[in-house]
């Protein structure tokens, strides 16, 4: 039985001093068989009141590719999803930008990592 | 024979004392049977104050004493509760009305400092809230809410300088750019916080206090107290940082106050957010309109400046001042009208901060002359070496420049940062850009300012230089040092340095404006020649020969020609039956600009100080974030006197403006500064510091110790607009509001390719 998961990351992204704390912080881990996605969650922390998961989100991709289109469209959807904080490192705007990018750069990592066809970007 | 220290990197005198943290500074400082006070702050904005219940804290355990505006007024001992530099307006404690949240309005004494933390928190003043204006620019409207009834219109300081005739250049100019550029209020950060204890003795005060003004304190607390200046007594220890937050005056007052009230010695140390709402830098909105010939020379100049000056005047209404002669930059301005305005809001009282009005507009100005090379056509560079200064160029000022090397530091940092060469790096990612920029600054240093040191020497060999100048981190007392040993022919370990103590320590106006080394170094030096001459004339008498035939050599006197006649400084004094030989040097430098509010023109400065900073930057196109990659600083510094500690302040300077511009500042909500703490108010940490940190501290080393220009600050105002210039070159968008946040980066950049698509 392999170990779940094949590939994790975290990005921690600080918009001010490096001793700040996070704007936003992203976790992700996959599995994968063969190409496909066996399982994938992302979750989101530093953004709003809790950190933030939707398996729902990533469910709809399992058995898919975590090609650039599946990376964007998980990325989005957290976007969309995600009701962030207004702070000093940055304001709810700034942040759902953040969410998307970063989700979308943790996925990129994990694809990378599973040696996806097509790489990364 | 003993090599002259000057240009060495000899150490610091009290390196091995601050490693291993044997090293005394104020907050260490105690007094037999101190107590403590902790001061309470107004919750808001602006209101007037109906009452201040103080009844519970008087009766809880260790409260000594609990004391308010009301009480400092009533206080017959008490000959003016106001104090300030420029506009005596502030009280220790608020009177009548509070101007500022976070304005102290009592202060509760007690045994210890819990007690007083404790009772501190019982202590509620009532307050009638009244509108409030935060920013500058609303408060310089009419109709503003009023901060002091005595300036009904806020203002708090206005100068105006008018040279040539720009209207009519305007008119001819090829190309005319106008553009605004705003700079937020900020906090120096020095890891001391502000801390002092008071003490009173049969009518005497004795003030331990952080502080990079210890004469001006005491002359402060003189008037306060309508005590002669010599019945005050300012002793200042090493400071652990000051960069300006401990210039003027601060807390003293206050806590002479409780002390004079409480009966007892009394000590406060501010908790960081209390210095937050102790000093801020100046906020600023200035606007550059720049008529060009087709050449890119700058003919006619319009600079209009407004500064935000806090609730309480400071050094505002003169700084405007040094803000006028600083706004041109090094450049060419035959044809200039520059006004600067301060303006009193309900915020945090402004002083002075590292690169003092010159921060401001530097990012102003370097930022504005890029906008106008890239619209042009022209490399920034060479658009900036069009209209540098000169040798014999006429200032804006109309005094005639001397000793001017902006052009040689604009090369050096140009070439250092590879200027022309293509910024882009092999291996970065595709949402990585990068670009370079370059700015040039000039500063102003008091003028006239008076420095005077002494210099003793004794029958038992010892030799004290006194001097009253500060040591803030900046190795000060090691400086002295190696000027006084210079100037004596002697080696630096022999000289003893004292601490400044208003008692002990000759008269120096101030630690700021990059100005010790120079003056000190002239003060020492007259002192030196006249010691060495007094030494001398006793000697000759004493070996019977001419005076002219005396030679000091190494600590001792030789006869010219005889070397074996020697005598040690000590024995000469000994066998003179004279216990100590001591004589002082004036350091006074002449000129000004300012006699003239509305018509600034003279010698602004006794000398100009000359920065250059080059940066590159990697800026993220996806979040916005800059990142500075490289930094190369120049300073022109006349002569090193120690290469490492010179080096230190450039490159600290550099890591210090980093935070201004890219994160640090005050954040306010209706009101309320809503960061004061070191977790929401961000300075750079070391992660932070470009990869690569260069500098260059350019000299002429066979300069006197009379040519000596000061270093402290001269990087500094370069490092906004360097970055910001930089971020232009990586990514095509201009930001003209510091700081370079990454939200704002991004925003720009939405904006661009708004306009592009």
């Amino acid at each position: 039985m392999p170990t779940w998961p094949s590939a994790s990351t975290y990005h921690k992204y600080i918009s001010r001093s490096s001793e700040d704390r996070p704007c936003v912080g992203v976790a992700a881990a996959a599995r994968f068989a063969g190409d496909e996605i066996a399982r994938l969650t992302v979750t989101v922390g530093a953004t709003a009141e809790l950190p933030q998961r939707f398996d729902d989100v990533t469910d709809a991709v399992h058995g898919g590719v975590l090609d650039a289109d599946t990376r964007a469209q998980v990325a989005a959807a957290y976007a969309e999803r995600i009701e962030p904080i207004s702070d000093a490192r940055g304001s709810a705007w700034y942040r759902t930008r953040m969410v998307e990018v970063f989700v979308r750069r943790a996925l990129e990592d994990l694809a990378h990592a599973h040696g996806v066809a097509g790489g990364v970007r | 024979m003993t090599v002259n220290p000057i240009g060495l990197d000899y150490p610091m005198k009290d390196a091995r004392d601050r490693v291993v943290g044997t090293m005394r500074f104020t907050i260490d400082h105690e007094v037999e049977g101190m107590a403590h006070a902790r001061v309470v702050r107004s919750m808001v904005p602006h209101g007037t104050i109906t009452s201040i219940d103080t009844a519970e804290a008087a009766a809880m355990p260790g409260v000594i004493a609990v004391v308010t505006g009301a009480d400092l007024a009533a206080d017959d001992r008490i000959a003016s509760p106001f104090f300030g530099i420029g506009r005596k307006d502030q009280p220790p404690l608020a009177i009548g009305k509070v101007r500022y949240a976070g304005e102290p309005v009592a202060v509760v004494v007690a045994e210890t400092e819990r007690q007083a933390r404790a009772a501190a928190e019982t202590v509620w003043p009532e307050i009638d809230e009244t509108p409030f204006a935060t920013d500058h620019l609303e408060a310089s409207r009419p109709g503003a809410p009023v901060v002091h009834d005595d300036w009904p219109d806020n203002a708090c300081g206005a100068f105006r300088l008018h040279r040539g005739d720009p209207d009519a250049a305007f008119a001819t100019a090829h190309r005319v750019y106008e553009m605004t550029y705003t700079t937020p209020s900020a906090n120096p950060v020095p890891l001391e916080p502000h801390v002092g204890v008071a003490h009173w003795e049969d009518g005497r005060l004795t003030m331990w206090s952080s502080t990079q003004w210890p004469h001006v304190v005491r002359n402060e607390l003189a008037n306060i107290f309508g005590l002669e200046r010599e019945a005050v007594r300012v002793i200042a220890f090493p400071l652990g940082g000051g960069f300006g937050a401990k210039g003027q005056v601060k807390m003293e007052p206050l806590i002479a106050c409780a002390a004079l009230v409480a009966g007892r010695p009394v000590r406060l140390q501010l908790d960081r957010d209390e210095v937050f709402f102790t000093v801020a830098k100046h906020a600023a909105t200035m606007r550059f309109r720049t008529g060009v010939d087709a050449d890119g020379q700058m003919i006619a100049r319009e600079i209009e400046l407004h500064y935000d000056a806090g609730a309480y005047a400071n050094t505002t209404p003169g700084g405007m001042g040094n803000a006028v002669v600083r706004s041109p930059g090094p450049y060419r301005s035959p044809n200039i009208h520059i006004t600067a305005n301060g303006w009193y809001t309900n915020t945090v009282p402004t002083g002075s901060y590292r690169g003092a009005l010159t921060t401001q507009v530097a990012f102003a100005y370097e930022s504005h002359l890029d906008e106008i090379a890239h619209d042009l056509g022209i490399d920034p560079v060479e658009l900036r070496r069009r209209n540098l200064l000169h040798d014999g160029d006429e200032y804006a000022t109309g005094e005639s420049m001397h000793d001017v090397h902006f052009a040689e530091l604009l090369d050096d940092v140009a070439n250092a940062i590879g200027w022309g060469e293509s910024a882009a790096a092999d291996g970065d990612p595709p949402h990585i850009r990068r670009g370079r920029g370059v700015a040039v600054i000039l500063k102003s240093t008091p003028t006239p300012s008076r420095s005077e040191a002494r210099i003793a020497c004794r029958a038992d060999g010892t030799i004290t230089a006194y001097s009253s100048g500060v040591d803030m981190g900046q190795g000060l007392s090691t400086t002295i040092a190696q000027l006084a040993a210079s100037a004596l022919g002697v080696h630096p370990d022999v000289v003893d340095v004292v601490d400044p103590d208003t008692d002990i320590t000759p008269y120096d106006a101030m630690t700021a404006g990059s100005r010790l080394t120079h003056a000190a170094g002239i003060a020492l030096g007259h002192a030196a020649t006249d010691l060495l001459a007094a030494l001398a004339e006793l000697a000759a008498d004493q070996m019977e020969v001419a005076v002219d035939d005396v030679e000091h050599v190494d600590g001792a006197v030789v006869v010219r020609g005889a070397p074996a006649m020697r005598t040690s400084w000590g024995q000469v004094l000994a066998d003179a039956g004279v216990a100590e030989l001591a004589r002082d040097g004036v350091f006074q430098s002449e000129g000004g600009a300012f006699a003239e509010p509305m018509d600034v023109k003279g010698v602004a400065s006794v000398h100009w100080h000359q920065g250059a900073v080059a940066a590159e930057v990697a800026v993220d196109i996806e979040t916005g974030k800059v990142t500075v990659e490289r930094c190369h600083g120049a300073a022109f510094a006349g002569r090193v006197v120690n290469p490492t500690r010179a080096r230190q302040q450039s490159e600290g300077s550099i890591i210090m403006g980093l935070g201004p511009t890219l994160f640090e500042e005050y954040l306010l909500d209706n009101g309320q500064l809503v960061n004061p703490n070191l977790s929401d108010y961000m300075i750079p940490s070391v992660l932070d510091v470009p990869v690569a940190l260069t500098s260059h501290n350019m000299e002429h080393v066979d300069r006197a110790n009379n040519e000596i220009h000061g270093v402290g600050e001269m990087t500094i105002p370069a490092v906004a607009p360097a970055v910001a210039n930089a971020v232009f070159d990586a990514v095509g968008v201009r930001i003209r509001d510091l700081p370079l946040r990454a939200e704002r980066v991004l925003r720009a950049l939405d904006a661009q390719e708004t306009t592009d698509g």
